[in-house]
């Protein structure tokens, strides 16, 4: 079956002493039988993101085959200035980075950085997409600014839901994961406000595979798996 | 056999259902697993003596919801004497503390005159344990050191932070560690087993926070020995409560 998993990451672990090499990171994804996943570069979190952009698009291109597909996942820091962030924004779609990522809270930039104004309408310009992690109001505030084109991928809490259910739901192209929805019955509550929206991500192996993956009813793996991801793959012009 | 030592029956202030015992046997059941241990979210949330009874009522004779008494350190005199209510009622296995909702820690004088009627009952007390001051696991130095006898779970095992109950897991055989938390790291598990040894490390779940899936799909995909499993799930959770066995 096909299975898309829009949040693994590789590289060092500096926050906790916990193994997040490739090899091993590759092979929890194997054995939970992900066929395609979006991957980060933990360099690129925490130290360069220009690095870390690069390393991870020769990470994916090396490691892709026919069992698993990886799609690099770029990055960059708004503190960095809005010079440099252009400059590796441009860099990155050269490379074949669709996919941004933006880590508010591990950074520590807000929602509403002015460098946001100017590179997210860019990526989205570029047929890109942005994942974010973050509260309701801050994923609120960068699809706003990255405009109703561009699709947002994002990890909601269940312990949030009566926030974000009203808060995001009008927003089309808004993708929850189901990896934070571990209330009991929580990933139909949010399918509710996001028919057809929810999607897949681990955050492995700062997560189980199996944790997300074990709240989806039987008759909702198809859909959650891949084919509500299907839309944002063929925008990264991956059509699995 | 798989044993889930950390639940609740009642509310929760999120868009849940509210669950009762007749649900979560249904849970269970889908599940898999055998049993499970609750306390009343009621009482830890709000009246601790009302809470307790409805716990009692809700699982009076039930072969697999085994209940956890609500003790609160804000309430000294009050939780002793909910511990003499129910010594004798085999449906309370142990003693349930959250000190970061009663913002109370377990290491103040009146926690530490708690420890000493938990240790004499020789049941286990599950408190709650996370990453800030408040919750942090290293509130249990004190009374290990002034009961040796206490027998004490670390629910979440220091939740992000379960370095921390490692770091102490070595001062007490009466120390134990229960797995569950929105991190569901697989390494967490695989660290605490080398902290704690294979023998007291528990699987627990949150339930009915969590779906029981979510801490079972944490386990599942950890890197564990057939023995180390066995225990995890169960074992370990029979012989600390008095439970038969899975090779009995």
């Amino acid at each position: 079956m096909k299975f898309v998993d829009f949040q693994a990451s590789y590289g060092f672990s500096p926050k906790k002493a916990l193994k997040a090499d490739f090899p091993y990171v590759r092979s929890l994804l194997e054995k939970s039988g992900v066929t395609v996943a979006v991957l980060h570069s933990l360099e690129g979190l925490y130290y360069d993101p220009k690095a870390g952009n690069e390393d991870v698009v020769s990470v994916c291109r090396e490691n892709s085959c026919k069992e698993i597909t990886f799609i690099p996942s770029g990055t960059f820091n708004p503190l960095e200035g809005v010079e440099r962030c252009l400059e590796i924004v441009q860099r990155g779609f050269d490379l074949g980075i669709r996919f941004w990522r933006l880590y508010p809270e591990q950074m520590r930039f807000a929602a509403d950085h002015p460098v946001l104004n100017i590179v997210l309408p860019l990526i989205a310009e570029n047929g890109g997409v942005v994942g974010v992690d973050a509260v309701p109001a801050a994923v609120e505030t960068i699809v706003r600014i990255a405009g109703d084109e561009c699709p947002l991928v994002t990890s909601l809490h269940y312990y949030d839901s009566a926030n974000w259910c009203l808060r995001l739901s009008p927003y089309a192209n808004v993708f929850p994961s189901c990896r934070l929805l571990h209330g009991i019955e929580s990933v139909d509550y949010a399918a509710k406000y996001f028919p057809n929206r929810i999607v897949f991500s681990s955050d492995v192996p700062f997560g189980a595979i199996s944790s997300p993956l074990g709240l989806l009813h039987p008759d909702q793996k198809k859909r959650i798996l891949y084919e509500n991801a299907a839309p944002i793959l063929r925008r990264l012009k991956y059509d699995h | 056999m798989i044993i889930d030592i950390h639940g609740h029956l009642g509310r929760w202030y999120f868009p849940t259902v509210d669950v009762t015992a007749m649900m979560a046997e249904r849970a269970l059941a889908e599940n898999g697993v055998d049993m499970l241990l609750v306390s009343s979210s009621y009482a830890l949330r709000y009246d601790l003596v009302e809470g307790n009874r409805r716990l009692a009522q809700s699982i009076r004779g039930s072969d697999r919801i085994k209940g956890y008494v609500v003790l609160n350190p804000n309430y000294p005199d009050l939780s002793l004497k909910e511990m003499e209510k129910y010594a004798d009622n085999p449906d309370f296995v142990g003693f349930k503390i959250h000190p970061e909702i009663f913002h109370h820690r377990l290491d103040t004088p009146q926690g530490m005159v708690l420890c000493e009627a938990i240790a004499e009952s020789k049941k286990p007390l599950l408190i709650h344990t996370f990453g800030s001051s408040m919750e942090t696991p290293l509130q249990v130095v004190k009374p290990i050191e002034t009961y040796p006898s206490m027998k004490i779970i670390l629910a979440h095992s220091g939740g992000y932070d379960w370095n921390l109950a490692n770091d102490i897991a070595s001062l007490s055989p009466n120390l134990y560690s229960e797995i569950c938390c929105t991190c569901t790291c697989v390494q967490k598990i695989e660290n605490l087993i080398e902290g704690f040894g294979e023998d007291r490390v528990m699987f627990g779940s949150d339930f009915s926070l969590f779906d029981e899936a979510y801490s079972l799909g944490m386990a599942k995909d950890a890197d564990l020995t057939p023995t180390q499993r066995r225990k995890l799930m169960g074992d370990n959770a029979a012989k600390l409560f008095g439970f038969c066995t899975s090779e009995e």
